[in-house]
């Protein structure tokens, strides 16, 4: 179980008003489902998860300088940037993927030399997911395969992938909230967030 | 392919489809998800539907079963819908009663409507009465109560609630003599940075600055700068947050 924070001391630490934070809630840089009302002897409280909120603020505190709060909000969606496109060259110079995944997916798809967003984050969810050591090459492409297919329609549900190994033959599952209740294998790869993946690959890019 | 225009009046019954203008009167039955860009129905239409046009006129009695999705929606009468709308400046007056939740620039409400979820806005304006079972969160808001209202949770930036006596035609005359003997607004939770009540009845109202004006029944206030309280209010508990 994750630690919460109350709101009350989440505008004591953080020094932010009820105004910022509900601003931040209208323009989706919080999740709505991290709002987490529970009953208290004081009546109804609102927690959050302590240590994803107080990283989200500072975030959006160092940044709001310089940013628009609707470019933020951009930021931290999970809509994929359009407007980003990388010719090769410039991905391997920005150091944010290693080379050999880069090679691997020009092999997969033969002939791309211009990458947009969502290639990208498929080559770092590879990367993320090929470093851990549990899953081969093989087992990778179809699980981008699956992404691929099912990304537009669950990009929002703030989905979670799960890989489960029997006979040799792995199985990848794309799930909301935290467990599969069914299963008769110890998953190879467990609840790996995909929304987390983007995040942390607009932070890399933009 | 150029778009047709789509002309009703009487009782008929259409299906939906994409058009240019639309205008039904009468009691027609709209069967299925209607896009236009304009958009006006009044009496006692029947869209089964979503509706997604530039501008929507919708007064009567008509049964929206979708939702409505419109960059400028008016809303008059006594209209029930029962999807979520979206869009920049909606303006709701009249008994209309909305089952899901509006999100928008600016949401202008008059009359006795009633929302069935939250609602999420830039500039929130209310003169008259509201039922609302789920959450205000807006940056500004201007609320003027002319009749018992209730909103579960208020929260955003600037929060104002006013006895709705200001005279401005003969008929917000009759609205105020009622209004001073029963306009009260209900709520269960107020949070916002700049709070200023009157006539409200509130569990907790938590704010950087806190004004209790006339006629507040609170229970407990947290404020972390200012409180000040009117000698007609009652607030049980007083909190200073540093």
């Amino acid at each position: 179980m994750e630690e919460l924070i109350s709101k009350k001391n989440l505008l004591i630490e953080t020094g932010i008003s009820y105004g910022q934070l509900y601003r931040w809630k209208r323009k989706k840089l919080i999740p709505e489902d991290w709002f987490v009302k529970k009953s208290t002897f004081t009546g109804h409280e609102t927690f959050f998860p302590r240590e994803r909120i107080l990283e989200r603020v500072s975030q959006i505190l160092n940044m709001k300088e310089d940013v628009s709060l609707d470019d933020l909000a951009d930021k931290f969606s999970s809509n994929i940037p359009e407007k980003i496109i990388l010719k090769k060259e410039t991905l391997m110079e920005m150091n944010v993927l290693s080379k050999e995944i880069i090679m691997l997916y020009e092999e997969i798809f033969k002939g791309k030399t211009e990458y947009n967003f969502e290639d990208i984050l498929y080559m770092y969810i590879s990367e993320d997911l090929l470093g851990r050591g549990n899953l081969s090459i093989e087992d990778m492409s179809r699980i981008l395969k699956m992404l691929n297919e099912n990304y537009e329609k669950i990009k929002d549900l703030d989905p979670s992938l799960s890989v489960y190994r029997k006979l040799g033959i792995s199985v990848g599952i794309l799930h909301k909230n935290d467990s599969i209740f069914i299963a008769d294998q110890v998953p190879v790869i467990s609840n790996y967030s995909i929304r987390n993946a983007v995040e942390n690959l607009k932070m890399k890019l933009i | 392919m150029e778009l047709k225009d789509l002309n009703l009046s009487g009782a008929s019954k259409v299906t939906g489809g994409e058009y240019k203008n639309v205008k039904i009167s009468g009691a027609s039955e709209i069967s299925s998800d209607i896009i236009c860009d304009k958009m006006d129905i009044s009496g006692a239409i029947t869209v089964q539907g979503n509706i997604k046009a530039k501008s929507c006129k919708v007064s009567g009695a008509c049964q929206i079963n979708g939702g409505i999705s419109s960059a400028d929606l008016k809303i008059s009468g006594g209209s029930k819908i029962r999807g979520n709308i979206d869009g920049k400046n909606i303006s709701i007056a009249g008994a209309t009663k909305v089952e899901g939740s509006i999100k928008a620039d600016v949401i202008k409400l008059a009359g006795g409507v009633s929302i069935g979820m939250d609602m999420e806005c830039e500039e929130f304006y209310l003169d008259g009465s509201l039922r609302s079972k789920g959450t205000v969160n807006c940056e500004k808001c201007e609320i003027n109560i002319y009749a018992d209202s209730e909103i579960e949770e208020l929260v955003g930036g600037t929060i104002r609630i006013h006895k709705g006596y200001q005279l401005r035609n003969s008929w917000a005359g009759i609205q105020s003599f009622i209004s001073k003997i029963n306009g009260y607004i209900r709520l269960k939770t107020i949070e916002g940075d700049d709070v200023y009540l009157e006539n409200t009845i509130c569990d907790i109202v938590r704010g950087t600055n806190v004004v209790i004006g006339p006629d507040c029944k609170i229970r407990c206030v947290e404020y972390s700068n200012k409180l000040d309280i009117h000698d007609t209010s009652t607030v049980e508990e007083k909190v200073a947050i540093s």
